[in-house]
């Protein structure tokens, strides 16, 4: 970033202001653009990945081997489809909610810290700020359900609503104590914490930091309303859920919106208790941004198996498990590891 | 910089806010009253904020405002919800409107009067961020701190206590 | 034109006199407590504008105080109009009127 600010202002001649304004374009390109590819790169993935877990072989033909063309034909399909607004709608509500739900991930994906000093917004708030902006989605959601006048919609987002904002405690609560470790909000701080090896990841610092970790995985799946929690659109009972009443472009957002929130919380992940963009190995981290997106899909990647092999659970179920055993647990950890650190000295 | 994002912010929140009162669907008031809060948070920032203007996009929008939306979609349905009388009864207006006008005529004479008081000065190092805000919150309003999660407990409680039927509670 | 503290000032002041002027003329009980939130967030406007001036962290703290007794209302004045709905059917205001009678 400082290169860029640097190339703008000397070499371009800009003043600062057109600097930051130059910078913040092209990063929200790169991002918008990293955001469709990994729409793109992740269905096709998710259909592989269901098919192995279930013996077969997903898609094998479109673009020959092994069908990985199918994404970008389902991509063009989808664009080409007739884009219908039901009669009885709210327009403009209806055509502001996917608009909304991507916006929610976007805005996240800035603070997202890809490697040392490339971050799109630097912020010294940015965990907390990622975790603000990402609750821009339950208002998008909210306001399909609402906007498109039917009752599965209706159901779908209500109860997509009541499981985001349920789960959004043990989420941040889970990594609480990280923030305890580091110090800081700051994302690149919180990498940075983390130098020298996996054993410094913040996974394997302390045991609460461990089940910390599978706390979050937990609730960020509950998150991005993904099987077994993916209650707002349980297909036997409601159809689709909020986007029932979608198709083409709009539908396309919601769905682009669905893997760039899945990919969001697999990078928060990494970052916070990952290690970010330093390598298992101390001394090899010649590619950072590298680095960091493998470990980000091998967290979809374990995503994906969840889903495909658990069964959907029951709506009181899901809030039973977040509000009396998530919760709990996770401000265990979060008095816990204070306390690991006072005892092995890690605080003054 | 901070001219432009004040008015931008200012009017847009002035906007929500007057859009709140005069929108009929009350999910609609919701959605504008979500946009002003926003809008406030943009402000808060402007005012060397941060951690308050996170939490006002945290707390409002993430949870109060979802939780008026959850609401008023769970009583009335996707059905368009309008309030189909009148407001007000039309001898009723000037009861209602002379207050404010007269309010911002005070006002207005006022600043005539004393003119505009800058905020001049500069802002202590660290003003506005987590630690600052979590060091007089653990510290001189320890007590204060306390007392309000005595207030939300006592929230929590009397919600459940009046939102489930009453034969389920347990001290039934 | 520079922005001075008194244009923080009636812009709080606009925002109250809107949520006060919403809350005398709204007769859904819901949108009357949205208006109460509105009227609390021109509050917290004042109360950070006056930390700024000051440079004392003291009205964020509030401000953060604001926040958790905005969110004990909002859950317990929407708990009384669920139950309320739940009996009448209604969340009008002018229909809740047993008392009167």
């Amino acid at each position: 970033m400082e290169a860029m600010y640097a190339f703008f202002m000397d070499t371009a001649g800009m003043d600062e202001m057109a600097a930051h304004i130059t910078v913040a374009v092209i990063m929200a390109t790169i991002m918008f653009i990293v955001m469709a590819l990994c729409a793109i790169i992740f269905t096709w993935m998710e259909r592989k990945v269901a098919g192995f877990l279930q013996s077969r072989y997903g898609p094998m033909r479109t673009g020959r081997w092994h069908g990985w063309a199918q994404a970008v034909a389902d991509m063009l399909k989808i664009l080409g489809k007739e884009d219908i607004i039901p009669a009885e709608a709210d327009k403009p509500y209806f055509i502001f909610a996917p608009l909304l739900v991507l916006l929610g991930s976007l805005l996240a994906w800035a603070a997202i810290p890809w490697a040392p000093g490339f971050v799109a917004a630097d912020l010294d708030l940015g965990l907390f700020y990622i975790f603000a902006v990402t609750s821009l989605v339950v208002l998008g959601i909210l306001m399909a359900g609402w906007a498109s006048n039917n009752k599965w919609a209706l159901y779908g987002a209500a109860r997509g609503a009541a499981q985001m904002v349920s789960y959004e405690i043990p989420l941040l609560l889970a990594t609480i104590p990280v923030v305890l470790y580091t110090g800081s909000l700051n994302t690149q701080d919180i990498v940075i914490a983390q130098q020298g090896g996996v054993l410094n990841w913040f996974v394997f610092r302390d045991p609460f930091l461990f089940i910390a970790f599978w706390m979050y995985f937990i609730a960020s799946i509950a998150e991005t309303n993904r099987g077994p929690f993916d209650m707002p659109e349980t297909e036997s009972e409601l159809v689709a859920g909020y986007h029932t009443e979608y198709t083409g472009m709009r539908f396309a957002f919601f769905f682009l919106a669905e893997y760039a929130n899945l990919f969001l919380v697999s990078m928060i992940a990494v970052m916070v208790f990952l290690g970010g963009w330093w390598s298992p190995i101390p001394g090899l981290d010649f590619a950072p941004a590298a680095c960091f997106v493998v470990k980000g899909v091998l967290m979809v990647f374990l995503n994906m198996w969840v889903r495909w092999t658990l069964p959907r659970v029951r709506v009181d179920q899901l809030m039973h498990l977040c509000w009396k055993v998530m919760i709990p647990v996770t401000l265990v950890c979060v008095v816990g590891a204070g306390i690991w650190m006072m005892a092995s000295g890690a605080v003054g | 910089m901070e001219t432009i994002l004040f008015w931008l912010c200012g009017a847009l929140m002035v906007l929500g806010g007057v859009m709140t009162v005069t929108q009929r669907s009350a999910v609609i008031s919701a959605v504008w009253l979500i946009f002003a809060f926003v809008c406030a948070a943009g402000i808060f920032a402007i005012l060397d904020a941060p951690f308050v203007a996170i939490m006002q996009v945290l707390v409002y929008v993430g949870a109060i405002m979802v939780l008026f939306l959850f609401v008023i979609m769970m009583l009335q349905g996707p059905v368009l919800d309008n309030e189909k009388r009148r407001l007000l009864k039309l001898p009723l207006w000037p009861a209602v409107a002379i207050p404010p006008v007269a309010v911002l005529v005070l006002v207005g004479g006022w600043i005539r009067r004393t003119g505009t008081r800058d905020f001049g000065g500069t802002v202590p190092e660290g003003f506005g961020q987590p630690a600052a805000v979590a060091e007089l919150l653990l510290g001189r309003y320890l007590l204060a701190f306390e007392l309000v999660s005595i207030v939300l407990l006592v929230a929590i409680v009397g919600a459940l206590a009046i939102g489930k039927e009453a034969r389920k509670l347990p001290w039934k | 034109m520079e922005v001075t503290l008194t244009h923080y000032l009636v812009l709080a002041t606009l925002l109250f006199l809107t949520g006060m002027t919403g809350f005398v003329v709204r007769r859904n009980a819901i949108v009357m407590l949205m208006c109460v939130e509105l009227m609390l967030c021109a509050v917290n406007i004042v109360f950070v504008a006056f930390s700024r001036l000051h440079g004392d962290g003291g009205g964020h703290v509030f401000v953060l105080m604001n926040f958790a007794v905005a969110a004990a209302e909002a859950a317990i004045g929407l708990a009384i109009l669920v139950e309320i709905f739940r009996r009448r059917r209604t969340v009008d205001v002018d229909d809740l009127k047993a008392l009167m009678e």
